[in-house]
């Protein structure tokens, strides 16, 4: 990489000027649209790198320590057949059927049940009042063990628990873009034992059970819904004989699928306050599934993954649009954020969140490159906008919200986690750890 | 283009409904449907770029091994997302157990 430097041809704003995390050549910025969307469905241009998601050059001891137990064994930053094969096995899992099973029967009842429970009874300001981001985690939680396959879900004992590591677990993942990574780390390190311990092992030894019984013809397959555990069970993968790879691919799921659903669908209230403040003649459509679907993909096209950028390892060389030399071997930081503010396909008023939107002519989803593209394209896609386009659980509960009345509680701010702010170039992208909300409608 | 080609034997579709055949240079996905019918569509997913026949079968879809688009085997509609944009799809004939394709008749 030192070679490479000189070599750089160093534009306004697609190079940066001095070197990142330690690197001996500086990383390239991608962030327009065609030249985000060329490099990442090359399939010999780059490769999605642990250790720089990790930012590990800048601190190896945390780095390696996200990429070992959080990162490098996830399909996620794989790529060939061990990427295709688990990809393949874990699609079904987010097929039409499957989503809709779970939404019907899990996650909206569960939505009834604390919005009922928790909506009950007001403050005593007569104000009620719950935490979106315990509200929504507890309910993706139902999602995600599903999608695992973990056991033993059903107390609020239990679900609780599971919920306490979601937050710690995230910020596991993606602690190169967080303050203090040390603490960060520690309570990851903590919270993935735990989980561990109480719900992988468990779990997966009773899918061991299941699996023996299925093979012994005592009970048919049908009997155990599909997960990733029954899949681990079944020896589906080489990489998951090895139950250390197992829990890094469930840990990766579970933060992706509860901490990035319920980051969506609150900052998607947190900008229709400002909308229907400016906007009072869309009020009445708060409750329109169409709508509600097109504000949650202004919002992932412009916050998605709620982090400012992310990175990916240069193969080949490479130019882009504005004549910048990519070269083997440099770090790139894609930048979602700024690519989908392209004026050209968004229209002028790109930068804003606009759910009124029309639809881009040249193709391009409203949710711009908010799930990535190319071979990792992200696996919840279908989860969040539907199979058919049409939306997903996540409209549905916010079309519940607003039916309930929900807005952000004046007098109780949301708090975010800290973050490294020099990562956070384009715009700050909080990453709330706490949304506190007042309901105007009541309990439905 | 070559006109109506053999590509296939029913027998070939015993251990798994989808095939991959390669015609005139043009890849294809044939089907072989719980029915018996056969239906060949491009083997190119619209999405990435992807073998459709490394896929699976999931009653009239083939369903994208890489990201989980679908596709209609008999029309090349799209039936999932994350794909937009159908494949193509090509006229096929069953003779004594063989399976012909006619590239000149794609739709």
């Amino acid at each position: 990489m030192a070679e490479a430097t000189g070599q750089v041809e160093a534009t306004a704003d697609a190079v940066a000027a001095e070197p990142v995390d330690g690197a001996k050549c500086p990383f390239a910025r991608v962030n327009t649209l065609g030249d985000v969307s060329r490099l990442l469905r090359s399939k010999t241009a780059v490769t999605h790198s642990p250790d720089l998601f990790a930012a590990r050059a800048s601190d190896e001891v945390n780095g390696e320590i996200n990429v070992r137990e959080f990162l490098a064994a996830s399909m996620m930053y794989t790529e060939g057949d061990s990427h295709r094969l688990r990809r393949k096995l874990l699609n079904p899992l987010v097929r039409a059927d499957a989503l809709e099973g779970i939404r019907e029967d899990v996650v909206l009842p569960e939505a009834d049940r604390l919005m009922a429970l928790w909506l009950a009874e007001p403050d005593a300001d007569g104000v009620r009042r719950l935490d979106l981001i315990e509200f929504l985690e507890r309910i993706f939680i139902h999602f995600t063990a599903r999608l695992i396959g973990l056991i033993d879900m059903s107390s609020d004992e239990r679900l609780a628990l599971m919920r306490s590591f979601a937050g710690p677990l995230a910020a596991g993942t993606s602690s190169g873009f967080l303050a203090d990574r040390t603490a960060v780390n520690e309570r990851a390190l903590a919270a993935k034992q735990r989980y561990t311990q109480e719900f992988f092992t468990p779990s997966l030894r009773w899918h061991r059970e299941m699996r023996a019984k299925i093979d012994a013809g005592e009970i048919p397959d049908s009997d155990v819904p599909n997960s990733l555990l029954k899949l681990v069970a079944a020896g589906a993968a080489p990489e998951w004989a090895d139950e250390a790879n197992a829990i890094v691919e469930s840990t990766l799921l579970f933060a992706a699928s509860v901490g990035t659903s319920t980051q969506s669908i609150v900052h998607t209230i947190d900008f229709l306050q400002t909308w229907f403040a400016e906007h009072p003649e869309d009020l009445e459509r708060r409750s329109d599934p169409t709508f509600l679907l097109h504000c949650l993909q202004e919002t992932i096209r412009l916050r998605a993954p709620f982090s400012p950028y992310t990175t990916r390892l240069s193969l080949e060389r490479n130019e882009l649009a504005d004549g910048t030399t990519i070269l083997p071997g440099q770090e790139l930081h894609m930048e979602w954020v700024k690519a989908n503010r392209d004026t050209e396909v968004f229209g002028q008023d790109a930068v804003g969140f606009n759910p009124n939107r029309p639809t881009p002519a040249d193709g391009t989803p409203r949710y711009g490159l908010g799930f990535g593209l190319g071979v990792h394209q992200c696996y919840g896609l279908r989860v969040v906008v539907g199979n058919d386009g049409a939306g997903g659980a996540h409209v549905m509960l916010l079309k519940k919200l607003m039916d309930a009345g929900v807005r952000p509680d004046p007098d109780n701010p949301p708090v975010g986690l800290e973050k490294d702010m020099d990562k956070f170039d384009v715009e700050d992208i909080p990453r709330y750890i706490k949304y506190p909300a007042i309901f105007d409608g009541g309990p439905r | 283009m070559m006109a109506k080609c053999p590509v296939a034997r029913l027998a070939d579709f015993k251990e798994y409904p989808l095939r991959r055949v390669v015609v005139d240079g043009v890849p294809i996905c044939l089907a072989r449907l719980d029915s018996g019918e056969v239906f060949a569509i491009s083997d190119v997913c619209s999405h990435e770029e992807v073998e459709l026949s490394d896929g699976e079968l999931d009653g009239e879809d083939v369903e994208c091994p890489a990201h989980g688009s679908r596709f209609n085997v008999r029309t090349g509609a799209v039936s999932g997302l994350p794909a937009s944009e159908p494949v193509a799809t090509y006229p096929v004939s069953v003779e004594d157990g063989e399976v012909f394709v006619d590239l000149r008749q794609a739709k």
